[in-house]
């Protein structure tokens, strides 16, 4: 025990002294007497030897040694050293203490969300969901409420079976489970809607598709994948927004879905050319004529008449045939006079939503094989 | 070895006892060091009738020291009982 506690003293604190003076054997075997133990003892020369001692034994070697040897403390080693070191360096101190106490301060704000196990809700949907119960990076951790998240969590998304919402050092923890059945608008909560299309809408999935053709000029989707840009022309029925989202595994399941399906929602703003051709009557009654209705009673209409026509005729056209929000962006109107007729080229830049929903019909194409 | 030879040679606290290898010699029974210098160790064995052990060699460091065992480290050139 004695043993154990001399070896624990010398690594705890020990010193490199260097012992001056003649006869260093008489000093050792004084030391040995004393039970002072020196380690790594080197003879430098007749008068000057060097070797480790623990510190607690330096005063008693000093005393051994009288005036006969000169011992001089060169170096030291050891934890109790470091820290009787430290102690004397405050400003070390305080930044070691300060490091300490931001890693430790740190340690208690959430750094990173990691999500995992999600298969038709997307990520940013849960992550949306987790900020909305105080959950996000950044916060301090000791204020999250862990099961009013959780609560939140299977309320906004009953298709959710199972939740597992722990932390990992700065980390949280959002594993998922989902239900495969369709979830109804009345189990879903009232926040729901942002994920879930509420109403008689709910049970729809379905595509974008064009309604007439024209070059896309904007879109912006809110669900769904985008198949046209800007600046393309699109046949009427083309797909602008499919409603069939491809997934991406994240776990090693081997029946793993390769898509799901959502209800595409979006504004298509494309520039639609129309060509529609007017007729109106060339000759107009002349209301200064005899008033017997012969021919001498007509004229032939001028330009600013048959104009006027034709622009009456444009708006009826417009207000029968076009959607409220369409817009003329350019307009160009061309005369041919023929026997009893004018007839009037009318060409409309319209600028319109072409998007139009159209439903897919899951499992079809396995059906039809 | 019969066995008187051997229950001397492990009781016989008065010889020296020497353990060379190629860069170490361990002494046991040791009384106290006589001589030392840089390149020679002298110690004593026994208390009545003393003996004398020298090491020659050269760059020694006495590695541990006490309770009657040295330990010294360095090349090694000879042994030398007196």
């Amino acid at each position: 025990m004695r043993e154990q506690s001399a070896a624990w003293s010398f690594y705890s604190h020990r010193l490199c002294v260097r012992i001056e003076g003649f006869r260093a054997d008489r000093l050792l075997n004084r030391a040995c007497e004393a039970g002072i133990k020196i380690h790594d003892l080197k003879i430098l020369s007749d008068t000057e030897a060097e070797g480790w001692i623990a510190a607690a034994d330096l005063k008693k070697l000093r005393t051994i040694g009288k005036s006969a040897y000169r011992i001089t403390v060169i170096s030291g080693k050891g934890p109790r050293h470091r820290a009787v070191q430290l102690a004397g360096k405050p400003v070390t101190v305080v930044g070691i203490l300060a490091a300490c106490m931001i890693v430790a301060v740190q340690s208690l704000f959430v750094a990173s969300i990691r999500i995992d196990g999600y298969q038709a809700i997307p990520e940013d949907s849960l992550r949306l969901c987790l900020e909305q119960s105080g959950i996000y990076e950044g916060v301090y951790r000791p204020s999250i409420d862990w099961e009013q998240a959780r609560e939140n969590l299977r309320t906004t998304f009953p298709q959710i079976t199972w939740i597992q919402l722990a932390y990992d050092g700065r980390t949280v923890l959002l594993n998922v489970a989902e239900s495969s059945r369709r979830i109804l608008s009345q189990e879903a909560g009232p926040d729901s809607n942002l994920f879930i299309p509420s109403g008689e809408q709910e049970q729809i999935y379905c595509d974008i598709v064009a309604d007439c053709s024209g070059y896309v000029e904007k879109i912006s989707i809110l669900w769904g994948v985008p198949q046209v840009e800007a600046g393309d022309y699109v046949e009427e029925g083309a797909v602008l927004i499919s409603g069939t989202v491809p997934m991406e595994p994240t776990t090693f399941e081997e029946d793993w879905p390769v898509e799901y399906y959502v209800r595409a929602q979006g504004e298509i703003t494309a520039l639609v050319p129309y060509r529609i051709t007017f007729n109106q009557e060339r000759y107009i009654q002349d209301t200064a004529g005899t008033g017997e209705n012969t021919l001498a009673d007509y004229r032939e209409k001028t330009e600013e008449e048959a104009l006027a026509t034709v622009k009456q005729q444009i708006r009826l056209w417009i207000k029968e045939n076009l959607p409220e929000n369409a817009e003329i962006v350019n307009e160009s109107l061309n005369f041919s006079r023929k026997n009893n007729i004018i007839e009037s080229g009318v060409t409309l830049e319209v600028r319109r939503q072409i998007g139009i929903e159209k439903e897919i019909v899951v499992g079809q194409k396995n059906s039809d094989n | 070895m019969k066995l008187l030879d051997e229950v001397i040679y492990d009781f016989d606290f008065t010889m020296p006892r020497v353990i060379a290898t190629g860069r170490l010699v361990i002494f046991e029974n040791m009384s106290e060091i006589v001589m030392i210098s840089e390149s020679a160790i002298t110690v004593s064995s026994g208390v009545r009738s003393k003996r004398f052990t020298t090491v020659t060699g050269e760059n020694f460091v006495i590695k541990e020291i006490g309770e009657g065992r040295l330990v010294i480290e360095g090349t090694i050139r000879s042994v030398e009982f007196l």
